[in-house]
């Protein structure tokens, strides 16, 4: 059996920062996602990692319930207007699950980014929203698959329809996504379909009918 | 066989009502408004998360969580020490070679990176159990580990888990867990009868389920009462009713079967997998002891990382030897598996004529995690798979002729089957030339398939064809005991009532056309209403699952048609008095029941259709004094015995059959699908669009782990290196073209109707198709699983 090497790596799982969720390396390190720079410049400045369990550490930052450093935002979603104290390191998703009580927007990747499953629309652009902190939301427009479908927005009945998914886990991701497509873009073909919905997965492996779904959307639309 | 529901007929309204059978469930899964267990939320709810080792192979030496106690919001830490815990999973489900592994929900000891093993925080967020586990200190005893099965198997290799209890009576030190032998016939005679006898190695690679919805368990105590909500594909009672055997002081049942209530949401897709794992049980098991100790309060228990903690059971090396003549008959076999879970023959012997078959095993323990099978998995298939394709370019024939030469059951060929099917009321049908025929047409087979590597595009790619092949599975009738039917009838409408645990393949839509169809009902006055325990046997068993609408339809049918008799007799006899209604005459005087019938809802003089009323104006006072009809399965037929065997008077008579079409690049080693044809026969089609949706989903699963699936570890730490959704590859939309389904009836299934379970099956079977068409267009042999573009490279001698 080859020989171990000691890292730095090693090192620091010993220490436990194996396992580090994304959020937690946000509000540890303020980091740059998809070429926007988060975070305050007060969160910049805690970027260096410290010992865990040391004064100022991950570890020991303050609980969520008794935190200082929340700050205040107002955001519509679904129509609704909302006032929330947020912590920095709160994601979208976070907010939209945990403070609003939408279900719409899940969790498959981890918060990685991967997979497309906690999709919303936000000022017209679909978003990841566990890439998406809640800070940024201030005075934003949001749109779950909850809100879709509640407006009676065609791209439900087609999903329906063309039986767009199985489990149904990941298949709000794939509606927000396809009706901000329809948004910006009311004649798509399914070539512009494919380029939309490709960043969504579906381990059930239903992508054929999605481009049939949004398509029939927009038909539907159009005579409308 | 007395018992033949294969010979029941469907009624002919059923034809056109499954045309289109809306999901009842649609809406919710579309809007997100579907409560899965992830969604889950209750007051006052605590979570709950478990440490994952960081180290391949490592136990814990001196474990200190005074400063994660210390944390705000911490109410809870479990140790692997703690007498709440100290069980082992003897007793839990699971199968018996993955039970090898140290299946404990906390042992101290992990034996692959990200374990879930050591400790349990249970706080006020999710947050503070991330942050407290980080805060435990351990000291940690690193032990050595071993990634690949075949240094494993060395007699002089190191012991890797000594803690783990070698099971298995064949079991061979230091970490062979698993050694077996089946040969059916005279695999050497045959050997000596062939033209010619070929050799290989197939080998796959580490595969994952990558599943949705990361597993969680919700748990509740309501004084000795328990209310849980768990993401499974099973039900968990056993794990939570039964003491332990195997200690020698067995810890006692955490509940007692009656008082337990269990809720299954809806399902993130799971494919089996982690399902059918001890560990999932025992997550259960150990989100109730946490519950238990929380004073009242739920905890959600959570694993984020579970989508990968379980590998395919076809990963491995598999050894082939294969003879025959010249003109493609197959004499003998014998594949020789290194580390796959189940025996490769299984499917082979199913489906085939070949007299001498042989399979030996051995199987070890390593630190790459747990395996099981995931949609099946594709031990049985690739070998069979690429025996053909090898047979045919060996001898120059075309791979559907082969697979013709060959077809059979049992080592029966086609025409003693064919006299099975008359003597047991089955149509006299060939199933595999049907499917073979439907999908050449299909793909333009006749037109495009041409010798291995002579076909050159304009392009610059080679052009090729490949094609696979198998029986279906699951051609079983419900097992006694496990599967009841319950139908209620109320205001004119029915509910056919169950537990049921739905991963999204809309087998209730079938169930509700069936029981609607055979009643006589409009299709919308069925629902599939969930009852929220399992103490009561309806439970469907795995409604979502492997078996599907064939298998718990034969019950159902008996349930209708019982159900229809009543509201028949309904129809004829005085309605009863009713509080204060006094009792009123039949609502068709004079009639007898055999002169009425039912459709749309309506009962009808047969005579004359216009004397017609509706059924709740039949049926509903008597209703209110009449129980629910509960029919349990009417006969015994399974496709396994109990202990694991082929029924011996059962044989898999219903074939797949699967073709696509390649552009492979040479420069470059990517292989393009520009077609993909999977023809199943499904015995008789209950649900049109949920057939049509296991094929292009199987389809893009089996593809996936075709080409491009694939866990990579590091070879210097064991640490997983994809261990996310990031690093392992499954199909996006643009990766594969339109699957084209076309579905088969031959009615050759044992189920009512004579149907077959789609559930799973073309996932695992065209898992080795890319090694055929590859083949076909360049004229080598990629056997290395997943066939990415290096490994085309490399067969082609170009790296």
């Amino acid at each position: 059996m080859p020989e171990k090497k000691e890292n730095k790596a090693e090192e620091k799982k010993k220490k436990g920062f194996g396992n580090l969720s994304r959020r937690e390396f946000l509000k540890d390190a303020g980091l740059v996602i998809g070429g926007t720079t988060v975070g305050s410049i007060a969160f910049a400045a805690e970027a260096e990692p410290r010992e865990p369990g040391t004064e100022g550490s991950i570890e020991n930052a303050p609980d969520r319930m008794q935190s200082q450093e929340t700050d205040r935002i107002e955001l519509t979603v679904n129509g609704g207007k909302y006032s929330f104290r947020v912590e920095p390191n709160w994601s979208l998703r976070q907010l939209l699950r945990d403070e609003i009580g939408l279900t719409s927007p899940k969790d498959w990747c981890g918060g990685l980014g991967a997979c497309g499953s906690c999709t919303v629309i936000m000022n017209g652009r679909p978003v990841l929203s566990c890439l998406t902190l809640a800070v940024e939301c201030d005075g934003a427009v949001i749109e779950t698959a909850e809100g879709i479908a509640k407006t009676k927005h065609p791209i439900i009945d087609a999903y329906i329809k063309w039986n767009a998914f199985q489990c149904g886990y990941c298949t709000p991701g794939f509606v927000t996504s396809a009706k901000a497509l329809l948004d910006r873009n009311p004649s798509p073909t399914e070539a512009d379909v494919r380029d939309a919905l490709g960043g969504n997965l579906c381990r059930c492996g239903t992508y054929q009918q999605h481009p049939k779904a949004v398509l029939e959307a927009a038909d539907i639309m159009k005579r409308s | 066989m007395e018992y033949r529901p294969w010979t029941w007929k469907a009624p002919e309204n059923s034809s056109e009502m499954k045309k289109d059978l809306p999901r009842q469930d649609a809406y919710e899964r579309v809007s997100g408004q579907a409560v899965f267990t992830r969604d889950v939320s209750l007051p006052g709810m605590l979570y709950g998360k478990i440490l994952l080792s960081p180290y391949a192979h490592a136990r814990i030496v001196n474990i200190d969580t005074g400063k994660a106690e210390a944390l705000v919001g911490v109410r809870d830490i479990l140790k692997f020490d703690d007498p709440d815990i100290e069980y082992e999973n003897g007793i839990h489900p699971g199968f018996e070679v993955s039970r090898n592994y140290n299946l404990l929900t906390l042992p101290r000891t992990a034996e692959f990176c990200q374990h879930p093993m050591g400790v349990v925080v249970v706080a006020d967020s999710e947050e503070i159990c991330d942050r407290a586990l980080r805060l435990v200190d351990i000291e940690w005893e690193e032990k050595p580990f071993i990634l690949e099965m075949e240094d494993a198997l060395k007699p002089d290799a190191t012991k890797v888990m000594p803690e783990v209890k070698l099971m298995n009576p064949k079991a061979r030190e230091p970490n062979t867990v698993l050694t077996d032998r089946a040969e059916i016939g005279k695999v050497e005679k045959g050997f000596s009868e062939a033209d010619k006898v070929m050799e290989y190695t197939i080998t796959r690679a580490r595969n994952t389920t990558a599943g949705v919805e990361p597993m969680v368990c919700v748990a509740q105590w309501r004084g000795e009462f328990l209310d849980i909500w768990v993401h499974h594909q099973d039900l968990p009672l056993n794990v939570l009713t039964t003491p332990n055997n195997v200690r020698e002081k067995p810890n006692p049942p955490i509940a007692e079967w009656n008082k337990i209530t269990v809720t299954m949401p809806y399902q993130g897709s799971w494919f089996g997998g982690i399902s059918w794992l001890s560990y999932s049980y025992s997550f259960i098991r150990l989100a109730a002891i946490l519950a238990k100790r929380a004073d009242g309060k739920p905890v959600k228990l959570l694993y984020d990382e579970s989508g990968f903690y379980c590998g395919g059971d076809d990963c491995g090396t598999y050894k082939c030897k294969v003879g025959a003549k010249k003109d493609g008959t197959i004499t003998a076999l014998h594949w020789h598996m290194l580390g796959i879970r189940n025996p490769a023959i299984e499917k082979t012997y199913e489906s085939t004529k070949i007299p001498n078959i042989l399979g030996t095993q051995e199987w070890a323990l390593i630190n790459k995690g747990h395996s099981m099978c995931i949609r099946h998995g594709a031990h049985c298939c690739v070998p069979q798979n690429v025996m053909y394709d090898r047979v045919s370019a060996e001898m120059g024939l075309d791979p559907t002729e082969v697979a013709l030469k060959n077809d059979g059951c049992r080592g029966h060929d086609w025409e003693w089957v064919t006299r099975y099917q008359k003597e047991n009321e089955f149509p006299r049908r060939w199933s595999l030339k049907e499917v073979i025929d439907k999908g050449k047409k299909a793909i333009g087979w006749d037109e495009k398939w041409h010798k291995p590597g002579t076909r050159k595009l304009a392009n610059g790619k080679m052009h090729g064809m490949g094609f696979v092949h198998i029986n279906e599975w699951h051609w079983h009738a419900p097992i006694p005991g496990i599967s009841y039917a319950c139908l209620t009838l109320r205001n004119g409408k029915v509910a056919i009532i169950g537990v049921r645990c739905d991963m999204g393949v809309d087998t209730e839509s079938g169930a509700r056309m069936t029981v609607a169809s055979e009643v006589g009902l409009k299709y919308e006055d069925t629902v599939m209403l969930e009852r929220r325990s399992d103490n009561c046997n309806f439970h469907l068993w795995q409604p979502g699952g492997s078996f599907g609408t064939g298998y718990i339809t034969t019950q159902l049918i008996l349930a209708a048609r019982e159900l229809k008799q009543k509201i028949l007799d309904y129809s004829v006899k005085p309605k009863p008095g009713l509080y204060t209604s006094p009792e009123r005459p039949p609502l068709f005087p004079g009639l007898t029941p055999e002169d009425l019938d039912i459709r749309d809802s309506m009962v009808f003089e047969k005579t004359n259709p216009d004397n017609r009323r509706t059924i709740r104006e039949a049926a509903d006072e008597f209703w209110a004094l009449d129980p629910p009809i509960v029919h349990p399965p009417a006969g015994t037929l399974y496709g396994l015995t109990l202990n694991g065997e082929p029924h011996p008077d059962l044989y898999a008579m219903a074939r797949q059959a699967h073709f696509i079409e390649v552009e492979v690049d040479t420069e470059t080693g990517m292989v393009d699908i520009i077609r993909i044809v999977c023809v199943n026969d499904v015995g008789h089609l209950f649900n049109p669009k949920g057939a049509e949706a296991q094929q292009y989903g199987g389809a893009i699963m089996g593809l996936g782990r075709s080409r491009t699936e694939e866990h990579f570890f590091c070879p210097d730490t064991g640490v997983p290196l994809n261990y996310d959704l990031l690093g392992y590859h499954i199909g996006t939309m643009n990766d594969y073209p339109r699957v084209q389904g076309l579905i088969n009836e031959s009615h050759l299934g044992y189920a009512a109707y004579g149907a077959y379970g789609i559930g799973e099956n073309i996932g695992a079977s065209m898992s080795g198709i890319t090694t055929s068409a590859i083949y076909n267009a360049t004229g080598k042999w990629v056997l290395e699983y997943p066939t990415t573009p290096e490994r085309v490279l490399k067969a082609l001698g170009k790296i």
